[in-house]
């Protein structure tokens, strides 16, 4: 009888200690792989989010900067970055690509609007008044940077053409619920008025207009992660439409709003144009530091650079908080698993003090002795290793969300990437060799005082 | 040539800072095909003596020879493992295996050549010292005392060694099963042609013996 099939035999008909020593064995190791698995998702997530964003940065307003600018120099400065800059910024050789959306506000009292009844329900203002006005997103990449980012996609007709971009062309591309409220389809025609009021007698009198027939080219429906409230309302009734098309219609409001103001009449309601965005898609995201400093000695001082991934600045915290806390545990869990583990070896090997005695007496060599020891054990704990895989699998699931969810950071953080889709624990390859490289190390480890204990006998005191 | 030879052993250990000595100068030769007992009272050192030449323990000072070789140098465990069968008065036998396994577990230990397969060898073993194929399956704590006493005996043997050493084997034997137990060592001894060395306190075993030595304060003399 080799000395392997004794260790099988031992622990076949050992079967209660074997039990106890199993189920020891699959507490710890289902502690280590549900904190192996949360670590490995977390980087995964980590890694994927880093692989997935663009290296895109952005110029966006410092409002602390821009309210200490106005105080120092007594004026009140743009909110806005120029169109100009933008295209100056755009020509540094960092920029693979760029966008800049300026919005405006159009008049179509007869265009019915997607209404979210829990939004309006908790709304003071006039809402029948304001229903009548359309923001129009302009855009300046053809391609729609909403649809590269998967906040909507298109599901008739197509996007802007390049000639539409430089151009002024008249054609927009609107929601599919709005499209259905409203019986539009591809080639229909809308109407939209850029109107300034004039309010002086406090009614809204119609001071300057302009109307664009616009025609529908392209249907979008918002994805399914923007399906929620005030967000969904306002993707749903956006209209997009080129940049130029839009910057002419500010043009128009900047001018009419002139001439209202020369006229003595300073109460009017302010038009197109409330915000202008900007992107910069780089070649790489480590060119974000010198794209930051060339940026930052051409814009006004209210103006700071940022790269995309400040905006996941809170979820990397919080990740990295999961990956502290699981790794923590992890270790403590080893440390107390080769504790445990090898007092409870010993113990039962101070019963077996006999049997390792007969094996002396009966001359088996030391080595073999040791290898049946540790086959003994690797043979429970294999077991107790892999059950343990998959109820750390289980718990790690149930785990991680919680811990999730419970982060308040994260909670705010996860709506602005729709649910955390990249975070996902995963039975792939590496996270079952490294929980079978920790799992039968640690193993392995809590038998050396054991094999030390054993191979320290004295036979002839056992025996005689 | 004789096949075991005790030369001026000693043997003492450390009780504080005195010696206490357990053996003081022993010599005596052991040869095949014949029956030894070592006679002595009880902490007369017997089971000392026994240790040395099982060779579980070294002597203080002196040598053991095995055909004519030193144990240091042939090596404890191989000696052990090749030369020398051992049968203890606890019996001693793996208590979650069967007979036939404890036997087994043995023979997958030594390096001689077995004249027949293990389990043939096991099988013959455990029918000439009296244990049938049903008990040879029962796990060891369904054995009686003397079968077990048996078996240990029958696992002694299946290393197909020269020297059979017992150590007080019917100590906890009734006399029915003491005369058995005897019978069978001497038949090893004459029928077998094996070396056959038991300690024991009992006369009335010790004049089975072919010869009998008798360890007294320290020092051992033949009968």
């Amino acid at each position: 009888m080799i000395f392997l099939t004794r260790a099988f035999l031992s622990v076949i008909r050992n079967f209660r200690k074997s039990c106890i020593f199993f189920f020891l064995v699959l507490i710890l190791a289902s502690v280590i792989s549900t904190t192996i698995f949360i670590n490995q998702a977390v980087t995964d997530t980590w890694l994927h989010l880093q692989r997935n964003l663009p290296p895109i940065a952005t110029v966006k307003l410092d409002i602390e900067a821009w309210e200490r600018f106005n105080d120092e120099t007594g004026m009140i400065h743009d909110i806005n970055l120029r169109t100009d800059l933008i295209h100056k910024i755009a020509a540094l050789p960092y920029v693979k690509e760029f966008d800049y959306f300026s919005s405006g506000i159009f008049y179509n009292p007869h265009l019915i609007p997607y209404k979210d009844s829990a939004v309006n329900k908790n709304t003071s203002l006039d809402v029948a008044f304001l229903e009548k006005f359309w923001l129009v997103q302009g855009v300046q990449n053809p391609n729609l940077l909403d649809i590269q980012e998967e906040r909507i996609e298109l599901v008739y007709g197509r996007t802007f053409t390049v000639t539409e971009m430089n151009h002024l062309s008249m054609v927009i591309l609107i929601s599919e619920t709005v499209a259905h409220l409203n019986y539009l389809t591809i080639g229909s025609t809308v109407q939209l008025r850029n109107i300034v009021f004039d309010n002086m007698d406090g009614e809204n009198r119609i001071f300057a207009e302009e109307s664009y027939t616009m025609e529908v080219i392209g249907i979008f429906r918002p994805v399914s992660g923007e399906k929620n409230g005030e967000n969904l309302q306002v993707l749903e009734n956006r209209i997009y439409a080129p940049n130029h098309f839009v910057e002419l219609a500010q043009i128009f409001q900047n001018e009419q709003q002139q001439n209202l103001n020369e006229s003595g009449d300073m109460m009017n309601i302010q038009g197109a144009n409330l915000s202008l965005e900007n992107r910069f898609v780089l070649y790489d995201s480590q060119q974000f530091l010198p794209f930051k400093v060339a940026v930052e000695e051409k814009i006004p001082p209210q103006f700071r650079v940022v790269d995309i991934e400040n905006a996941f600045v809170d979820v990397y915290s919080a990740l990295m908080t999961m990956d502290g806390m699981t790794n923590i545990i992890l270790w403590v869990t080893v440390g107390i698993s080769i504790l445990f583990l090898s007092l409870l070896i010993t113990l039962f090997l101070r019963d077996r003090r006999r049997e390792i005695g007969i094996y002396f007496t009966l001359g088996e060599k030391k080595h073999r002795i040791t290898i049946q020891i540790c086959a003994e054990v690797i043979i429970i704990a294999i077991l107790a290793i892999i059950t343990a895989l998959f109820v750390g699998f289980f718990i790690s699931s149930i785990l991680s969300e919680h811990i999730l969810r419970s982060n308040i950071l994260v909670e705010q953080s996860i709506h602005s990437f729709h649910e955390l889709p990249f975070y996902g624990l995963s039975f792939h390859g590496s996270v079952i060799f490294m929980f079978l490289g920790v799992g039968v190390g640690t193993i392995l480890l809590a038998s050396i005082i054991p094999v030390m204990y054993v191979l320290g006998l004295n036979p002839k005191k056992i025996m005689m | 040539m004789s096949l075991l030879r005790v030369e001026h052993v000693v043997y003492y250990f450390q009780d504080g800072v005195k010696q206490r000595y357990i053996l003081k100068d022993i010599s005596c030769v052991f040869e095949r095909g014949t029956f030894y007992t070592i006679l002595g009272a009880s902490g007369s050192g017997k089971t000392t003596l026994l240790s040395l030449i099982s060779a579980l323990d070294t002597p203080t000072s002196g040598k053991i020879y095995y055909e004519e070789k030193n144990l240091m140098e042939l090596g404890l465990e191989n000696y052990r493992r090749n030369h020398v069968g051992i049968v203890f008065q606890q019996y001693n036998l793996i208590p979650y295996m069967t007979p036939f396994e404890n036997i087994l577990v043995a023979m997958g230990i030594t390096d001689n050549k077995l004249p027949m397969s293990k389990q043939e060898v096991a099988y013959n073993l455990l029918d000439y010292i009296g244990i049938t194929k049903d008990k040879a399956k029962r796990t060891i704590n369904k054995l009686s005392g003397g079968e077990q006493q048996r078996v240990a005996i029958a696992r002694a043997l299946s290393t197909n060694v020269d020297v059979i050493l017992a150590d007080e084997p019917t100590g906890n034997l009734n006399e029915e099963m003491t005369e058995e137990i005897v019978e069978i060592f001497k038949n090893l001894a004459h029928k077998h042609n094996k070396c056959v060395i038991v300690v024991t306190h009992s006369n009335t075993i010790a004049k089975k013996s072919d010869i009998i030595y008798r360890l007294n304060d320290g020092y051992i003399n033949q009968e």
